[in-house]
């Protein structure tokens, strides 16, 4: 049974491989010679007649490199095209034809001769002359009856799946090869993009498509559509726009004629809108008509939409004026009124008398018009139909004659019918404004509004730091319009270490170095030289760590700095004035108490650009306003000092308690009245530190005693080690009070937390990644080893017994009935 | 008989009622075709008016040959079916302009008067 299906399976493959390979030989790469028998396979030779490139018992075929195979002359016997010494090539599938064929009568035919040549287009039709030496030209040309057709199509008329061309340059090459691609028809050889990868799970993961792979592509708000130039009802070229309506993991889209999407259509190609198209795609004639296109989405997965469409009239006939009832003549008082039949709702245009005016006609083509009174003469009226297709008429051209009034027909006048509105008229010469001489929105306030130089704070910020200004070029930040874009965007502004070229300091040489910041004192005075004026830097970690600071604008277009810290920390601030100053004063300004999530939720990062700097945080000095900062709470004023007098400045202060929003001003004193007082800002957000906790029912519970341990990982081992917070003047492990409480600031890197207490198991958390400077204080909750026996309460301890009980009585049944029925036998 | 006069009183009373709510209710619903009206009318109105200015955005202010006669007949009569006598006079004064000058200052006006004609509810 087996035996005989294995052996009708295999049967059954080999004949399909052999259907299949069928349809593989006759494509668009090894092509034949009139594959639809429609009769175009004939050359004629001006000497010889007609050459027959598909006879009975030959015919040619066609690949990317050579026709081979023989080809029947009336007059002249067997040509081949593939004989010894000679053959015809296609010149690296291109479609143009060179080389030799050689006939025993003919002789040798050259296929690109001097003032000849033949190609084959893109269209598979082969156009042009050969040579024969002894039977002279032989002509293909599809215009005439000497027409050879063939399905095979140049490399550069085939889907990008099917030209023998590596498209995408991944070293892979058409459908099968290229995992680029879904088919043949495929016409985007590039990779499908990478599944995203699973996240870390305890239990680890696999790979595969993403869960969304199975889903169709998502529509726009309006659903999936297309439109035919513009949704418009008639059309006069076969050729249109089509705008093509689909959600954002649209890849691809097939386009037909048929809903079915059977017959000639462009397979799977990418997705493009707007996307030129044949009403009649492959087919030579055209006829007016109705015609409908369908199309169909798909995801970079292959899944398609619904198949949605749009139809439109195609009208290539010109209009004519059937009809035009007009007077003999008109009196000078009587409005010249004509009418006549022509295509219906076309446009009448009508010009006399140096101006220009137009009628649309009825449903039934019938159209009236009132030209008004003229005066006595004789005027020449041209007139010509416009059909919605846009189709115009030939010209016709009438003569008005205009008689004198003559007393008497007046009352004949009045008498008439209801009369048509006098026409809307143009002058034939357009008015000074329609020239198209002059300027008719004045460009000098458009070009001062659009071309304003950015504000002064960025410009001068871009000015201190190249790579923000590199930046901004990149983006195409130029001009005040573009200050806008920024406002939804987050950026990092460049280190100071990596501004000033410093290397990274090593913690622990020949065993692994932390990318760290360098503390300012132990700045040579050439780099202390280089050091940005007027900016505030924020560090901690004993100046080791630099905070990572985010710049981004205000509603204002004022650049706003952002610094995140955990509560309680260290602040070491550095700032270095432009001129020589008097005092530094800073305060610590409450700002606001929650912190506004509004940038960071729709933030656009551009860190990817900066990520590798190290120092942050600058700042721009602007004018002091005491005022300002006299009516906000000042929760801390402090000085900078400079001890060495380096001219750099320096203050360690303590991060708010209480988390919040905060700002820290720095007050600049300069010695020069000129300069007065100059105050930068630096906004501070401070974030509660984290805390070890156990959920109890009645609410949390803080552990005290709990060690905190963070393990970090030395990027030259590869092993996860303790952090030394020591270098960092903190502590590692931190063993948590009352209030469970720990927190670290740590620089760039890959960690994880370790968590022991007594009589919980130790929690151990996922690895994360840290950014430069930011605190590590993330709640932690420690179940209890025994807490299961927490939601064991009396009620369910009753319940249960309760359970075990009606169980036995149940039990206890049973045992009685065996009893009973043996005591009955 | 006394009854039966009872019963009919009643249906009268039910019946004069019904003519006093539906008669209410007649003129409330009046009063609503009546402001919708008024709100389709605007909403045409405000409908021809960016029809004319996108017109006119695109065919003069955009152009950068002379403007062909067939548009000039379009923008003519697309301006007189705003029905609007001050729109009209201002796209008049904008046409038989004389100078540069004049000319932007007459696009400014009408391009003001274009979007102060929008009504928005």
């Amino acid at each position: 049974m087996s035996k005989n299906f294995i052996t009708l399976l295999v049967i059954v493959s080999f004949m399909g491989q052999l259907v299949f390979a069928g349809f593989v030989l006759a494509s668009s790469t090894d092509g034949t010679i009139d594959p639809n028998n429609e009769g175009y396979k004939y050359a004629w030779g001006e000497n010889v007649g007609w050459i027959n490139f598909k006879p009975t018992g030959g015919g040619v075929t066609i690949t990317d490199s050579a026709l081979t195979g023989y080809a029947w002359g009336e007059n002249i016997g067997w040509i081949n095209l593939n004989p010894n010494y000679g053959g015809v090539t296609n010149d690296d599938g291109k479609g143009s034809l060179s080389g030799y064929a050689w006939g025993e009568n003919a002789g040798w035919i050259n296929f690109n001769p001097t003032g000849g040549g033949v190609t084959i287009d893109s269209s598979g039709d082969f156009s042009g002359y050969a040579w024969g030496e002894n039977i002279g030209w032989i002509i293909f040309d599809c215009s005439t009856s000497a027409c050879v057709k063939t399905d095979w199509r140049p490399r550069s008329a085939r889907p990008a799946c099917n030209n023998a061309t590596d498209d995408d340059g991944d070293g892979k090459t058409d459908y099968l090869d290229d995992p680029g691609c879904d088919s043949l028809t495929d016409d985007d050889e590039t990779d499908p993009a990478p599944s995203p990868a699973p996240s870390p799970a305890p239990s680890g993961g696999g790979g595969g498509l993403p869960s969304g792979a199975y889903n169709p592509p998502t529509p726009l708000l309006g659903g999936f559509k297309v439109l035919i130039n513009d949704d418009d009802e008639y059309v006069k070229e076969r050729e249109v726009s089509l705008k093509l309506f689909a959600g954002k993991d649209t890849k691809k889209m097939a386009i037909s004629n048929n809903p079915d999407f059977s017959g000639p259509g462009t397979g799977q190609i990418t997705y493009q809108s707007p996307y030129t198209w044949d009403l009649c795609y492959w087919q030579k004639e055209c006829p007016d008509g109705k015609y409908t296109v369908y199309v169909k989405f798909y995801t970079q997965y292959g899944q398609a939409s619904e198949v949605v469409s749009d139809a439109i009239i195609l009208d290539t006939t010109a209009p004519e004026i059937k009809r035009i009832d007009i007077k003999d003549y008109y009196r000078a008082n009587e409005d010249v009124i004509l009418s006549g039949k022509t295509e219906a709702k076309a446009e009448i245009i009508l010009h006399w008398n140096e101006k220009y005016g137009s009628v649309y006609a009825d449903d039934s083509g019938f159209w009236i018009v009132n030209l008004g009174k003229m005066s006595v003469g004789r005027y020449p009226l041209e007139l010509f139909a416009k059909d919605t297709a846009g189709n115009v008429g030939e010209p016709l051209i009438v003569n008005l004659l205009i008689k004198e009034v003559v007393p008497g027909e007046e009352e004949e006048e009045e008498e008439e019918e209801e009369k048509p509105e006098e026409i809307i008229t143009v002058p034939e010469e357009a008015p000074l404004v329609m020239q198209g001489e002059w300027q008719l929105l004045p460009s000098k306030p458009i070009r001062e509004f659009v071309l304003a130089p950015l504000p002064k704070e960025i410009r001068e910020l871009a000015q201190k730091f190249p790579e923000l200004e590199e930046t901004f070029e990149k983006v195409g930040i130029t001009k005040i319009t573009d200050v806008s874009k920024l406002k939804t965007v987050e950026l990092t502004l460049p280190g100071l270490t990596e501004k000033l070229g410093l290397p990274t300091v090593e913690v622990q040489p020949g065993k692994f170095a932390l990318p760290k910041g360098v503390p300012v004192a132990e700045l040579s005075p050439e780099i202390k030289q280089q050091l940005p004026t007027e900016i505030v830097f924020a560090k901690t970690g004993g100046q080791l760590i630099d905070f990572d600071i985010a710049l981004s604008v205000t509603e204002k277009g004022k650049p706003e700095q952002r610094i995140s810290t955990v509560s309680g920390k260290p602040l070491q601030l550095v700032v270095k004035p432009e001129k020589p100053v008097k005092s530094i004063k800073g305060y610590v300004v409450f700002k606001s108490k929650k912190k506004e999530l509004g940038i960071k939720n729709r933030k656009l990062s551009l860190n990817s650009l900066l990520a590798s700097m190290v120092f942050a945080s600058p700042s721009f000095a602007k004018e002091h306003s005491p005022i300002e900062i006299e009516e906000r709470l000042v929760l801390l004023e402090f000085e900078y000092t400079d001890p060495d007098g380096d001219g750099i400045y320096t203050a360690e202060i303590q991060a708010p308690l209480v988390e919040g929003e905060y700002e820290i001003i720095t007050v600049m004193d300069y010695q020069d009245p000129d300069l007065g007082k100059k105050e930068i800002r630096l906004i501070t957000v401070v974030d509660p530190e984290g805390y070890v906790y156990t959920q109890l029912p009645e609410g949390k519970l803080r552990i005290t005693g709990a060690i905190v341990s963070l393990y970090w990982l030395n990027s030259e081992t590869k092993q996860y080690e303790l952090w030394l917070a020591k270098e960092y003047q903190q502590e590692n492990p931190q063993i948590t009070d009352d209030t469970g409480k720990y927190s670290f600031l740590v620089p760039e890197g890959l960690y994880y937390l370790k968590v022991e207490a007594p009589n919980y198991p130790t929690y151990q958390s996922d690895t994360f990644s840290i950014r430069e400077g930011s605190g590590i204080h993330m709640n932690i909750e420690l179940k209890s080893k025994y807490w299961w026996l927490k939601i064991i309460d009396w009620k369910i301890i009753i319940l249960i017994i309760f359970g075990i009980l009606l169980l036995y009585n149940f039990y206890r049944d049973k045992i009685r009935e065996k009893l009973v029925k043996s005591k009955k036998l | 008989m006394k009854n039966q006069t009872i019963i009919l009183i009643v249906i009268s009373i039910i019946l004069l009622a019904g003519n006093v709510f539906f008669g209410v209710k007649y003129f409330t619903v009046q009063k609503e075709i009546g402001q919708t009206q008024t709100v389709l009318e605007t909403q045409k109105i405000n409908e021809k008016i960016l029809e004319f200015t996108k017109l006119f955005i695109e065919k003069v202010l955009k152009a950068e040959t002379e403007v062909d006669f067939e548009t000039r007949l379009k923008l003519e009569n697309a301006v007189r079916n705003l029905g609007d006598e001050e729109i009209l006079v201002q796209w008049q004064k904008f046409v038989e302009s004389r100078t540069e000058i004049e000319a932007q200052n007459e696009v400014k006006n009408l391009l003001e008067m274009l979007i102060n004609k929008i009504e928005i509810q």
